[in-house]
């Protein structure tokens, strides 16, 4: 009895140690770094930024440019110097720059001109409201392209996107269903506030862009990565 | 009354913290109303929302943001108070000098040159 009792305990301990190292596995795996990548990242080291002139590919005359304002604040957080948005396309206009013609500005002749070490690039896929029949559904769809201005080589890239939606729902009483969807939908068209949607777009997208120099997370993955390169050399 | 205490003084302590983050909180806001109105009201409002951020940091004798001050440069000469705008240019530069080269170009921009981007034809 007593024997089967001490296998038992074993038996516990085993599987709360196979616990344990699940654990330790399973977030060492989620500390969201890739020294691979982070060190040819850092290897450029982009401190100041310039922010271009949207592309837009919706109907949306203005959103490119409405877009740009919800990039300044998350790229200054996470450690970057990033011109202006309105005093650059303000210095664009007066050249007789259209946004066109600012997009086939060379990565390099924005180093000349600026001393930008890398410009951001932003695609505008979806600035509208989609509707069905009992439903609505408002969307801001951008795609988000970092290009260092001295290589020309692209540092980062990401999409960030966000959509509200107003969901029909159906009940017993069909006519007042077909009544409640279509004031619904009405209403999340009207009331949502484009800004709210672009600013968690630019969100998503940041998220995986890196620290600049001076984020305080900076000096620290800079040693990690000195720590991560060593080893690389030692393992050749 | 010991409790009540803490209360206050934990409650005083967000207040005072949501104070100071309060201005560039609504930055980003701030700013896409402004785009999006496109009027001198809108445009002096969100001035003075940066007017209150630089202040903020300054009077904390903590530097403003990146970018701020000359931001802040290139509003003050849209509505003509030229020597406050210089004067904001410079400070960018003090604080931030790898704005040099931008600011200089918004320098001479705001004072009216043409072919500020160095007189480079642009390809």
């Amino acid at each position: 009895m007593s024997c089967k009792i001490k296998q038992c305990l074993k038996y516990k301990a085993c599987l709360s140690y196979v616990y344990v190292l699940f654990i330790i596995f399973f977030f060492s795996g989620c500390n969201g770094y890739n020294w691979a990548r982070e060190s040819l990242y850092y290897s450029v080291a982009p401190r100041t930024i310039i922010i271009m002139p949207p592309r837009n590919l919706t109907s949306a005359v203005e959103s490119g440019r409405f877009l740009t304002a919800t990039l300044v604040k998350p790229l200054v957080d996470l450690g970057y110097y990033v011109f202006p948005v309105e005093a650059t396309m303000a210095i664009f206009r007066q050249e007789g720059i259209d946004e066109g013609m600012a997009l086939q500005i060379s990565p390099a002749r924005l180093c000349d001109y600026f001393a930008a070490d890398a410009a951001l690039y932003l695609d505008v896929e979806s600035w509208d409201t989609l509707y069905a029949v009992l439903a609505s559904d408002v969307r801001v769809i951008a795609n988000y392209r970092l290009v260092s201005t001295k290589t020309g080589n692209l540092l980062w890239q990401n999409r960030g996107e966000c959509h509200r939606s107003s969901h029909g729902h159906v009940s017993d009483n069909i006519l007042a269903s077909i009544i409640t969807s279509t004031i619904n939908a009405a209403i999340t068209a009207t009331t949502t506030q484009y800004f709210t949607l672009a600013q968690e777009a630019t969100k998503n997208a940041l998220s995986t862009l890196l620290p600049g120099y001076r984020h305080p997370d900076y000096e620290r993955i800079q040693q990690e990565i000195m720590n991560w390169e060593k080893k690389q050399k030692k393992q050749r | 009354m010991k409790e009540y205490c803490l209360l206050f003084a934990i409650v005083s302590c967000i207040l005072l913290g949501k104070g100071c983050a309060g201005g560039w909180e609504r930055y980003s806001e701030s700013l896409y109303h402004s785009m999006q109105e496109d009027s001198p009201e809108a445009r002096e409002s969100h001035a003075s929302l940066l007017d209150k951020i630089i202040s903020q940091a300054e009077s904390r004798g903590e530097k403003p943001r990146p970018g701020l001050c000359a931001e802040y440069s290139f509003y003050l000469a849209r509505v003509q108070r030229m020597d406050q705008a210089y004067a904001y240019l410079e400070k960018e530069m003090q604080y931030y000098p790898e704005s040099i080269v931008f600011v200089k170009i918004l320098g001479r921009m705001i004072k009216g040159e043409k072919n500020v981007l160095q007189n480079q034809a642009v390809p």
